[in-house]
């Protein structure tokens, strides 16, 4: 497992601990597995973008 | 805000899917609102065809004056004649049109703005900004509706993302909100902020000056659309005013340490207008002023009556001013 992959799985869990009841922890354990793929995949595709500092180029009016 | 039915209290809703804004108010809509805190005095909505809470507008060549916001400028626990936009009507020659909604985000706000607003043929825009409703730009799923989002590109262009067909379906909105809200709570976590956990206005995490790093996407953002709105306005020859109304925290609290600055985002807010030569002004002191003899918000912040009067006086005024209005 890469560093990113266990930050998240980490956090998570550490989540669901931190929470008061036991109803609560078993719904964001839950919670945790659900959600783990999709937020990898997003978390990846996060940090393979380029982070230039420039804010907006010309082309913004594409959007509409 | 409550609804009563039947002598029974109910959450009804004001607004339904919308494609492009990803909430709306809902069209030709008659109701009777009960608010938290005017339990006794229900208000009377009543949306017109568009889905805005204003009367049927003809479609002619008018030039138009457009209140924009959230809540606020919707008018959330008052009548419909007694907001600012409709107390502007009594000064302003220019058809004062009203296109708020409750929980709007200046994202949405900003999208109405360009994808909505052109038949109305404005020549002014007000945007007014309640400056803790901010962080909405970086919220994905609002009271079961998914926002339309903005983000950079990997050549960080601002773009924004269609809303899909099926986020109609209010089952599928649960299920992808439930996600966005999990997210964004262990972001949240990460970043040592527990909103559900211990929650407490005066101490929102928008105002922790050690908290700011949380939120400097979403000034980036802010940046990016305050650009976007100043540049559509200029290419559309409309003059853009954004108000600043005042918040609960600076009227109602007294900060317990200088770390705990209610003052943040809108001297953030307003430093990125003054970047973009964006005309504005912010009500605070006035309304700090006026509070300390007579409220001018309802318990939840929201603007009453009194503080929409003095809100249209000082729109009026600085419109005057501008020399945008006669």
């Amino acid at each position: 497992m890469d560093k990113m992959k266990k930050n998240l799985f980490k956090n998570a869990i550490m989540m669901a601990f931190d929470k008061t009841t036991l109803i609560k922890k078993f719904t964001y354990i839950s919670r945790a597995i659900i959600f783990y793929i999709p937020l990898l995949i997003e978390k990846k595709s996060f940090s393979n973008k380029e982070t230039d500092d420039e804010l907006l180029g010309d082309d913004i009016y594409p959007l509409f | 805000m409550r609804t009563k039915k039947n002598n029974k209290q109910d959450s009804t809703p004001i607004y339904g899917f919308d494609k492009e804004i990803g909430f709306w108010g809902l069209k030709n809509l008659r109701h009777e609102a009960y608010f938290d805190y005017e339990i006794e005095n229900p208000v009377k909505i009543f949306h017109n065809s568009d889905g805005m809470r204003e009367e049927e507008f003809s479609i002619d060549n008018r030039k138009s004056l457009l209140c924009c916001g959230g809540s606020h400028t919707w008018g959330a626990g008052i009548k419909q004649n007694e907001r600012y936009s409709d107390l502007l009507k009594n000064y302003v020659d220019l058809r004062v049109v009203n296109i708020g909604h409750c929980s709007l985000g200046l994202d949405q706000i900003i999208l109405s703005i360009i994808r909505k607003t052109e038949k109305f043929n404005p020549e002014i825009i007000v945007i007014e900004q309640y400056v803790w409703a901010l962080h909405r730009v970086i919220t994905k799923h609002i009271n079961g509706y998914l926002r339309p989002s903005f983000y950079f590109d990997e050549h960080e262009n601002l773009k924004v993302n269609k809303i899909p067909f099926y986020h109609r379906f209010k089952w599928l909105r649960k299920a992808i909100g439930n996600y966005h809200d999990y997210k964004k709570e262990l972001n949240e976590y990460i970043e040592g902020i527990n909103i559900k956990k211990e929650y407490n206005l005066e101490e929102d995490p928008i105002f922790l000056s050690w908290k700011t790093e949380f939120y400097s996407p979403m000034y980036k953002l802010i940046d990016s659309l305050l650009e976007l709105i100043k540049s559509y306005c200029d290419d559309n020859q409309i003059k853009l005013f954004f108000c600043l109304g005042p918040l609960k925290n600076q009227l109602d609290f007294n900060s317990k340490s200088d770390l705990v600055d209610y003052d943040l985002p809108s001297r953030k807010f307003k430093s990125l207008l003054t970047k973009h030569n964006i005309n504005f002004l912010d009500t605070k002191e006035h309304m700090i002023k006026k509070h300390s003899q007579r409220p001018v918000i309802f318990p939840d912040g929201h603007l009453n009556s009194y503080g929409h009067s003095l809100l249209s006086e000082i729109i009026y005024y600085e419109l005057k001013n501008l020399k945008w209005i006669k």
